[in-house]
């Protein structure tokens, strides 16, 4: 009875392990008005498209935050909301990084059958984001936990 | 003259990107108590430290972002103000990203001679940072225009 326990608990939490799930796909630099279309898919959670967008600084301010960013558009076309993460990373020909950021859920669950997009800001390493040659895209996806179905009652037994 | 006016010009917006240093280091993952020691050299800034302060968890109840971040110390050992952007790329041992993200100077410059510390959030990739093997920090600076 103990290793049953035991064994139950071990499996639990190495299904919840099981459940977030990362994927990490290399792309060419191609966007066209800004835009990439791309296919990068975990648990039937797929990053479609990528809008880019370079920003712009207020110059003759002091603020040095750019408006630069991307947003990711995301398709779960799975059976099961889903916590969705994804990391953008941009490279120049030399591999440096030019523009870096992640973005997600922020409130609840990418539920089932949805579409949402998602805005990852570059506002302070942006400088040379024109020099762009390839970038990473990482899709992190942790499935919503099943509701735990109570214990049944204790079925009350005659005494004799 | 008007041809050298054009070729002054010309140089001058040639020259202009040029104000942008920028450079990359790519190092093993080995923190000590949450800090490593790190070099990463632009322009006589230095990065050089970096603390990983990591959630793999999200946060409380619907709230999915974590507080994950890594804190980096930039010396400007330069003779001149400079404005610094700093990318940390954190990966796995298959190459998957891990963590992700930028900091830098919000306002103003970082002062000749200053020191100052940038927060990096990594708030939505985060639920691998325990698998982390590697990262990559590039630093960009910007000289202050002389005016």
């Amino acid at each position: 009875m103990r290793k049953a326990a035991v064994g139950f608990v071990v499996l639990a939490w190495a299904s919840s392990m099981l459940a977030a799930e990362a994927v990490t796909q290399k792309f060419d630099w191609n966007p066209v008005n800004g835009i990439q279309e791309v296919h990068v898919e975990g648990s039937r959670v797929v990053v479609a498209q990528l809008k880019f967008d370079l920003g712009g600084t207020l110059s003759s301010t002091p603020i040095r935050r750019s408006s630069a960013k991307v947003v990711a558009r995301v398709d779960n076309n799975g059976w099961l909301d889903q916590e969705v993460g994804i990391a953008v990373v941009v490279f120049d020909e030399e591999g440096n990084v030019v523009a870096a950021g992640s973005g997600g859920t922020k409130w609840g669950y990418l539920n089932k059958g949805d579409r949402d997009t998602y805005t990852i800001d570059f506002p302070y390493l942006y400088r040379r984001f024109d020099h762009a040659k390839t970038f990473l895209v990482t899709l992190e996806t942790k499935e919503k936990a099943g509701k735990q179905k109570p214990a049944p009652k204790p079925t009350l037994t005659p005494s004799p | 003259m008007a041809n050298r006016k054009i070729l002054c010009l010309v140089g001058s917006l040639l020259a202009a990107p040029l104000w942008a240093g920028q450079a990359t280091g790519k190092f093993e993952y080995k923190p000590v108590n949450g800090g490593q020691d790190i070099r990463v050299e632009s322009d006589h800034v230095v990065v050089s430290r970096i603390d990983f302060k990591f959630e793999t968890t999200s946060g409380t109840g619907p709230i999915r972002g974590s507080s994950s971040s890594v804190e980096v110390r930039a010396d400007n050992n330069g003779g001149v103000d400079q404005a610094i952007g700093i990318a940390v790329v954190l990966y796995d041992e298959h190459g998957n990203i891990v963590g992700a993200g930028n900091g830098g100077t919000h306002v103003g410059w970082l002062s000749k001679g200053e020191r100052d510390t940038s927060k990096i959030s990594m708030s939505y990739v985060f639920r691998n940072l325990d698998k982390a093997k590697t990262f990559v920090v590039t630093l960009e600076t910007r000289e202050k225009p002389k005016s």
